[in-house]
């Protein structure tokens, strides 16, 4: 028992020296933008597709859920205003960064566990390149950047899923239901759904690198590594979220 | 530069362990070697061969004692100061890891791209087909490394080592898994493109043949400790009782 803490907290303690080292080296010359535009391709632009794709129908799920619910009060005029503010502050965040982990925080995991279990990671290192210079630190920054861009797209999207369904299938008035979505949605809605994302674009990022980094033995460890650095980001993302959503202020309590 | 008898790599009682249960590793070891000589650590797997390498490379640290590489302790540098020293060594890995996402010219291009900053295109193309046509391969730049045969990767891993002409060569286990004919080109190579030049060569191996051959000075690694150094011809006719089991098992005696 006592050596499992141990252990776990040095570990715990050895990520985060991994990660602010990571982040530090960002700063240090040689710069190399030419990797981090690469990144900001990869974790960005590459998940715009099925970015599209979940935000449109988790738009839509939530107005049809949305509107069988507030019609039995006779309240269907609001739709617009839950779905808008579910999705711009939770779960364009949420769901953008389970998009994520799924699909880059895995890659990176399995491509950096795959260079350091072939001494690829060696090898840069003895070639007087810091490896968390030439992988980790690049990815890291773009996901910043690139989770809460693609969150905001998720939010576009998701709404105008949201407005088919309300509208078209549902049958509530078009006027009323972009009217009450402005009433009660302010820009502050739209800031707190945004540093979310770029929280849960660092964490995702900095755990699969990481789990990446300290694989070992061989193609079972990269496997095991990829596979944890999913399932660790997607809870650490789900629990922060929380605490994230209590400390930054939303839109109604700012006006 | 400097004279021939400067130590360029020194180990100084160093220890090793990676669990408090086992036996160490490393128990002590000592060794130096000279500028522009080839040594050669040789030993049963699993003695601390690559464990030893990994210390003069500064991807491991010593639990005590110092390794001192151009007479700086490898383990006191910090990141920047280590990639200075870094940037004087060529390494040939076990496995290769030539980077699987490059092809072969840009594996051996890439150390020149990072560290030459103000090189042109032009040169480093020249420089790159230079050190390919060293190592005896033409006309294979566009190949993937998994395109490739051991022996080729070996030779591609040679060319990128050599890359930033090194002052210190580390060979990790360079001839293992290969056929007697490719292992004998590999050492054949590694003679011309380093030895040659004066480059100081610092090389793990169990291939003896070749160690003997080609080394200045050879040492026998033994439950983590130099059980025996000397010159080759000198080893080879050695009574210690581990050195002759391992020359008998190697055919050599």
């Amino acid at each position: 028992m006592k050596v499992a803490v141990i252990n776990y907290l040095h570990s715990f303690g050895a990520f985060i020296i991994f990660v602010y080292k990571s982040m530090l080296w960002f700063f240090i010359k040689p710069r190399r933008w030419r990797l981090f535009i690469d990144e900001l391709e990869f974790v960005g632009n590459q998940s715009l597709g099925i970015i599209i794709l979940t935000s449109a129908f988790t738009g839509a799920v939530l107005a049809f859920q949305g509107y069988l619910a507030l019609s039995l009060v006779g309240t269907e005029s609001l739709v617009g205003t839950s779905t808008c503010l579910s999705l711009v502050r939770e779960l364009a965040p949420v769901m953008t960064a389970i998009v994520v982990a799924g699909r880059a925080g895995a890659a990176m995991a399995a491509k950096i566990g795959i260079m350091r279990v072939s001494q690829q990671i060696d090898a840069l290192e003895v070639m007087a390149i810091s490896p968390k210079q030439y992988l980790v630190s690049p990815k890291i920054y773009a996901a910043i950047i690139a989770v809460p861009l693609l969150t905001a797209i998720f939010s576009l999207v998701g709404n105008l899923g949201g407005y088919i369904v309300g509208v078209l299938l549902c049958g509530i008035d078009s006027g009323i239901y972009i009217q009450k979505m402005r009433e009660f949605f302010f820009p502050m809605d739209l800031y707190h759904g945004l540093i979310k994302a770029a929280c849960f674009g660092f964490i995702i990022t900095s755990i699969s690198c990481y789990k990446g980094y300290v694989a070992k033995n061989g193609a079972e460890g990269v496997g095991s590594a990829t596979n944890e650095s999913v399932v660790y980001s997607i809870v650490v993302v789900l629990v922060v979220d929380y605490f994230l959503s209590v400390l930054i202020p939303t839109g109604v309590l700012t006006q | 530069m400097t004279n021939k008898n400067e130590t360029i790599i020194e180990f100084v009682d160093v220890w090793k362990k990676f669990s408090a249960f086992d036996n160490p590793t490393l128990a002590g070891i000592s060794l130096q070697v000279k500028k522009g000589h080839v040594y050669t650590l040789l030993g049963f797997s699993g003695t601390g061969k690559s464990v030893s390498i990994k210390h003069a490379l500064g991807l491991m640290k010593a639990d005590s004692g110092k390794v001192i590489v151009k007479g700086k302790d490898v383990a006191n540098l910090n990141d920047k100061e280590l990639q200075e020293l870094r940037k004087s060594y060529g390494m040939l890995f076990q496995d290769i890891a030539l980077f699987d996402s490059l092809n072969v010219f840009e594996n051996v291009a890439f150390p020149i791209r990072e560290h030459k900053k103000k090189w042109s295109e032009e040169q480093i193309t020249s420089r790159v087909k230079d050190l390919l046509n060293e190592v005896e391969l033409e006309g294979i730049f566009e190949k993937m490394p998994s395109e490739l045969s051991g022996g080729m990767r070996k030779r591609v891993g040679l060319a990128r080592a050599m890359a930033l002409e090194p002052e210190i060569l580390f060979c990790d286990e360079p001839t293992t898994g290969l056929d007697p004919v490719t292992a004998q080109k590999i050492d054949d190579l590694i003679y011309r493109t380093a030895i040659k030049r004066g480059v100081t060569v610092f090389m793990i191996s169990h291939d003896i043949r070749a160690a003997l051959k080609i080394s200045h000075r050879v040492a026998m690694l033994w439950k983590g400790k130099i059980l025996f150094e000397e010159t080759p011809e000198k080893f080879i006719i050695s009574e210690e009782k581990v050195v002759k089991e391992f020359l008998e098992s190697a055919g050599v005696l």
